[in-house]
């Protein structure tokens, strides 16, 4: 019972808190990033190991089952929050962000642990109720973003519902209607093409660290979520469900390059390279059992590399005199090279797993997502601006270094380590992924 | 003594309205909601909306869940109203001067007669009317029968699911778009609830209403500031 008060009461608490301290924005990120990275030690603590027997709760009649891989998924979400409230502390991402966020936690924890998924899909449409607040943060202007994130989030309910309702009514002479149902709301969830129309809007609108935990952290419990859904229903096995999610991850990420390719500005560049890793996502998720380890190294890497991106513009937005310090720009166009999965980059082994997962199905597919990722790594040369060398606006005093800076270098060198160690994304990763 | 009509009273004098009629009936309110952008109508055609659906869900489930699932619509209701009302029903504060009025872009209008309207009225008008003979014509055929709902509720899901789809599809604008989404969600839980009547599903959907309707209103509120507006 510890577990699901630490899961599912604590953060609900700490968000009535931080907002009170809405007012104190600096402060409540301190309280709520010091809380968080209790939180997920705690929730480390208390999940079960690979080996113990998973714990069971019983809720009117419903269970909710927390094992290994889930707890590690839960783990990482809240270890991933304590450092987006930590940054939050140094730059503000307006009032409502940090309440927001930790209110999120409450039902994201909820949704893979919930059984049947039915249950679990209401607890993302209630997750993403509370991440329009975190996306539009209190900020008066355009709600484009933020209403179409709840629109397709909506949209993807009922598909969910009803598969739900024949899978547990064992509706099986109807497999093929069945199978269209999750794939379109796998393709709602996870933005296969065309649902992807929030994406854009997203990254141009909402807080940079909005973005991270939108696009990054909370995919993790979308991508275990599907894990879940998938692995939890072996009758899937016998249907086009993969084969189809492998063709719209694949369509998504050639789509995606093409409109990287055409990209002029650095947002719009930031938003395909993140609409490619989501195909990889989808198709990874598509090619078999070991699928869902692949995509959650996927989205791990993009966490990192967003987190990177997003600071980088972040820095660069506040940059009063308009310059574009070079060591903004590399660390920008390092992180952008990441989410494409390029070598020499934390994203790569998450690339490669899946290319190598898609390669096993078909040549064909493997070629078609390495060619994907060559012409979005050309839009990405031509749209993100570059460095100049030597450096022409002014020299980096490293007497003057400051927090920014320092919190930039310390992302940046685990981005490195993360490049020179490349098993340790999909380790962790494994550990977070259902048993194939 | 004074006694109070139960729901099952209220259901018997409500009687001449259950069925189709009542079908029709959110038809009519669906398509109101999509043709006219005025919030007060579009508010009280919800309101009716949500009402009609209510006597349909009388219908499929036990009348006093079906209460339940009215009293949801109703708060809804309430939330989107309290919204509207302060943010002016998303017209421009009279605090602005002249100079910052003109700034705003107002939709074109079309006059007719001693009449105007907005630009994009016909446009919907014609949407909605093309997307009614679709419904009907849809809902009526076997092969598109949903499984294990009556005529009336099939249609219901139909005109909701449809024209929820085009309203919210119509707009970016976020109460005008979050009712279209609401207009979904009440069509798809009129299917679903048929289908799968557990009650804590039941109780997670209410919850999930109540936290789409708490969203709009928070994007509205956002979209409508003063400051948004001088965007």
């Amino acid at each position: 019972m510890l577990a699901l008060i630490l899961l599912l009461v604590v953060p609900l608490l700490l968000s009535a808190v931080t907002l009170l301290l809405r007012r104190w924005p600096s402060t409540a990120s301190w309280l709520a990033a010091g809380s968080a990275a209790l939180l997920a030690l705690a929730v480390g603590a208390v999940v079960p190991g690979s080996d113990d027997p998973a714990l069971q709760w019983e809720l009117l009649g419903r269970l909710l089952v927390l094992d290994a891989a889930t707890g590690e998924i839960l783990t990482l979400l809240h270890a991933g929050s304590a450092l987006l409230l930590l940054l939050a502390a140094l730059w503000p991402q307006g009032q409502d962000f940090v309440p927001a966020l930790l209110a999120s936690l409450a039902p994201l924890a909820l949704a893979p642990m919930a059984r049947p998924f039915v249950f679990g899909a209401v607890a993302l449409l209630v997750a993403a109720t509370v991440l329009v607040a975190l996306i539009q943060a209190g900020r008066a202007g355009s709600t484009l973003a933020a209403t179409r994130y709840l629109t397709v989030m909506v949209l993807m309910l009922p598909f969910f519902l009803v598969a739900g309702w024949m899978l547990e009514t064992e509706q099986l002479i109807f497999l093929r209607t069945l199978w269209r149902l999750l794939f379109a709301g796998f393709g709602l969830l996870l933005m296969g093409i065309p649902f992807h129309f929030w994406l854009r809007p997203l990254i141009q609108e909402a807080a940079p660290l909005a973005v991270v935990f939108v696009l990054g952290l909370s995919q993790l419990v979308l991508v275990a979520f599907a894990g879940a859904v998938i692995g939890g229903s072996p009758v899937l096995a016998q249907t086009d469900l993969g084969l189809w999610l492998r063709v719209l991850g694949l369509a998504t990420m050639v789509a995606s390059a093409l409109l990287l390719f055409a990209a002029r500005e650095t947002e719009q560049a930031i938003a395909y390279a993140v609409l490619l890793d989501a195909g990889v996502v989808l198709a990874t998720l598509g090619a078999g059992a070991t699928g869902v380890a692949t995509a959650l190294t996927v989205v791990l890497a993009r966490s990192l590399a967003l987190t990177l991106v997003m600071v980088a513009l972040q820095l660069l937005r506040q940059e009063e005199s308009g310059a574009q310090p070079w060591w903004l720009l590399l660390v920008l166009g390092y992180g952008a090279v990441s989410l494409l999965g390029l070598p020499l980059t934390p994203g790569f082994a998450g690339r490669w797993q899946a290319i190598a997962l898609l390669g096993a199905q078909s040549p064909w597919q493997a070629l078609l997502a390495v060619l994907a990722v060559a012409v979005a790594a050309v839009g990405l040369w031509r749209a993100l601006p570059l460095p100049a060398f030597p450096p022409a606006d002014r020299k980096l005093d490293w007497r003057l270094i400051a927090g920014p800076q320092l919190i930039v270098a310390v992302l940046l060198l685990a981005a490195l380590l993360l490049t020179l160690f490349p098993s340790w994304l999909p380790a962790m990763a494994a550990i977070g992924s259902p048993p194939a | 003594m004074l006694t109070f009509p139960t729901i099952f009273d209220w259901l018997e004098r409500l009687d001449f309205l259950r069925g189709l009629p009542a079908a029709y009936l959110a038809l009519l309110a669906a398509g109101i909601l999509t043709v006219i952008w005025d919030w007060r109508v579009a508010i009280l055609a919800l309101v009716v909306q949500y009402f009609a659906v209510g006597l349909l869900y009388a219908e499929v489930l036990d009348p006093r869940l079906a209460i339940v699932k009215l009293l949801v619509g109703v708060f809804v209701c309430l939330i989107l109203y309290f919204t509207a009302r302060q943010v002016g029903w998303g017209t421009l504060p009279p605090e602005l001067s002249a100079v910052e009025a003109g700034q705003w872009q107002r939709e074109r209008q079309l006059r007719f007669g001693r009449y105007l309207s907005p630009g994009s009225l016909p446009f919907r008008l014609l949407l909605v009317l093309l997307l009614i003979v679709v419904v009907l014509t849809l809902s009526g055929r076997p092969g598109y029968q949903l499984p294990a709902v009556p005529e009336a509720v099939n249609l219901a899901v139909y005109a909701l699911v449809g024209l929820g789809l085009l309203n919210a599809g119509l707009t970016g604008e976020p109460l005008r778009s979050g009712i279209g989404l609401l207009m979904v969600l009440s069509g798809f839980e009129l299917f679903y609830n048929t289908v799968e009547q557990s009650i804590l599903m039941l109780a997670f959907l209410a919850g999930a209403n109540l936290a789409v309707a708490l969203a709009i209103a928070y994007l509205t509120q956002a979209r409508h500031a003063l400051p948004a507006l001088m965007d």
